[in-house]
């Protein structure tokens, strides 16, 4: 057994209007990997890239210990992808589907199908070209699900989704996390979701990786502090802290990253914290994102 | 690298299964084509004036749209309402997948097109009416569209590409329309087709080897190139 679940290494695949640029990514066996980027940045090409649906121009993938350049159709015996990519036969039922895949998969769990089937309100019998869109993704996710992958790889699962579809939809995805074996790669545009599932996220923009730490550590490394300027001072010039807002005397500004000891520094240097309070993921993922772009521009 | 593993299929399984996925999604189609091949039969089976030329296109018009049709569906529309990435993210690699759609369609047009082309055979033999000679040009012209239904598949399977099928599709009919003129108008092949003798000249016999290659050749290319795709988005 590998300690990486998924091992990506300069992946790299050039499009006309976008290039996927060296992207590294790793999945622990067991974690679930959350990750982010706003739409076209690489999330969806680097998932298709790993379940062998579009060749990379260059690079190394591994998953469950197979090199996918080479071993794809071994690999893909232990995993399952869910994709608003995928499309099931739309005149075709869900029980035959159910089937169809059950005869493909010696790992296929009946019970449990049988469970998902309940829980998602499905009904065996109707045709795949009946079901509304969340219908859809949860039928696509039952038929990944009950033949229990070692790896599963989500795309955008929740997007376009209903409330209630979707809260069912992350329910069902919680669920496995009981599962130690199971790893889980999972991308979305809506950073709650990943918060909310996620141990560990990377953040994704125009091709490239700029963030990837464990789910707390980057929580823990971000704060927004709100500061009260001495008279005629600035804001001083602390590595890591960019103002983000405020007048002339008060300061919203994004740390990073944060330790106790900027508080302290701040304060030598004669402003005054007011607040200093946690970021969320999305807040996170915007601030870190626009500072790499400032970088990349600079 | 072990090709079996416990509890997951063959490869040769797969493919099989692969074949039943669309044999069940399909099969109508062949089912609906017989309907008409027997209307055509039914037809010929008194082959005088307009019902005679009535049977025999109806005849060809349904062995040239199921061989089309099947083509179109099992491999464009896979690809163009996006059922293709489903099946490729299962353990299929795309040489498997590319055996499963020649061996489908195969099934999904060769099944009615030896039950029809039997059948006519088997009314050219018995029906007064009908000369045996004309049997030699029958299967050639029957082969011929076997023929044009592989180039039809294999310019799907290798171009994935609707316009290019459709176009392919077109330039078959019209030559086709030629070659039946050429089959039934030349001495070589059609010498006998008058006669109560069932004649196979050397150039019938050539021609129909040349037919039967080209189907080989065309599968094989189909394989070749679609087993070595590697981007199916």
């Amino acid at each position: 057994m590998t300690d990486l679940a998924v091992q990506i290494r300069g992946l790299g695949k050039t499009y006309p209007f976008f290039t996927l640029d060296g992207i590294d990514l790793e999945v622990p066996t067991g974690t679930i990997v959350g990750l982010i980027g706003a739409g076209g940045a690489g999330k969806s090409t680097t998932m298709r890239i790993l379940m062998g649906l579009v060749r990379a121009d260059h690079g190394t993938v591994r998953a469950l210990g197979y090199d996918l350049s080479r071993d794809g159709e071994f690999a893909r015996r232990e995993m399952g992808f869910v994709s608003e990519d995928l499309c099931l036969y739309a005149a075709a039922t869900l029980k035959w589907h159910i089937g169809w895949i059950r005869s493909m998969f010696g790992t296929w769990d009946p019970a449990y199908a049988e469970d998902l089937l309940r829980r998602f309100d499905l009904k065996p019998a109707q045709k795949i070209g009946g079901l509304s869109r969340g219908q859809r993704v949860k039928a696509l996710l039952l038929l990944a699900l009950a033949r229990r992958p070692k790896l599963l790889v989500l795309d955008e699962p929740t997007a376009g989704l209903d409330p209630i579809a979707r809260q069912e939809v992350l329910q069902a995805l919680a669920e496995i996390l009981a599962d130690e074996e199971r790893s889980v790669l999972f991308s979305s545009q809506n950073t709650l979701d990943v918060e909310q599932l996620s141990d560990h996220i990377t953040f994704i923009d125009r091709g490239r990786v700029v963030a990837s730490a464990d789910k707390e550590s980057l929580l823990e490394s971000w704060r927004s502090i709100r500061l009260r300027l001495p008279a005629g001072g600035g804001l001083p010039e602390i590595p890591g802290l960019t103002r983000d807002g405020g007048s002339e005397r008060i300061a919203v500004c994004k740390a990073y990253p944060y330790g106790p000891g900027l508080l302290d520094t701040l304060q030598a240097a004669g402003a005054e914290v007011e607040s200093v309070e946690r970021m969320s993921l999305e807040e996170i993922f915007v601030a870190q994102v626009m500072r790499e772009r400032e970088e990349a521009g600079a | 690298m072990n090709e079996t593993r416990a509890g997951f299929p063959s490869a040769g399984e797969r493919i099989r299964l692969l074949i039943l996925k669309d044999v069940h999604l399909y099969y109508r189609l062949s089912l609906g084509a017989l309907g008409f091949g027997a209307m055509a039969l039914f037809l010929l089976a008194d082959p005088k004036g307009t019902r005679l030329y009535m049977g025999g296109v109806l005849l060809v018009t349904v062995l040239i749209a199921l061989g089309a049709a099947t083509a179109f569906l099992t491999v464009i529309e896979e690809r163009q309402k996006q059922t293709q990435p489903f099946v490729l993210s299962l353990p299929i690699s795309p040489g498997q997948h590319a055996l499963g759609k020649i061996f489908a369609n195969a099934l999904l047009f060769g099944v009615p097109w030896s039950l029809l082309v039997l059948a006519i055979v088997a009314l050219i033999l018995h029906h007064p009416d009908l000369p045996d000679g004309a049997v030699a040009p029958t299967i050639i012209v029957a082969t011929e569209i076997v023929l044009s239904t592989s180039l039809i598949l294999t310019v799907a399977m290798v171009s994935q590409s609707l316009a290019w099928t459709i176009a392919v599709t077109i330039l078959g009919n019209v030559l086709f329309n030629g070659f039946v003129f050429l089959i039934f108008n030349t001495p070589a092949f059609a010498g006998a087709t008058e006669s109560q003798e069932i004649t196979w000249s050397p150039a019938a016999l050539q021609m129909l080897g040349v037919e039967i290659v080209g189907i080989v050749l065309l599968c094989g290319l189909a394989y070749a190139v679609a087993s070595r795709r590697k981007d199916f988005l």
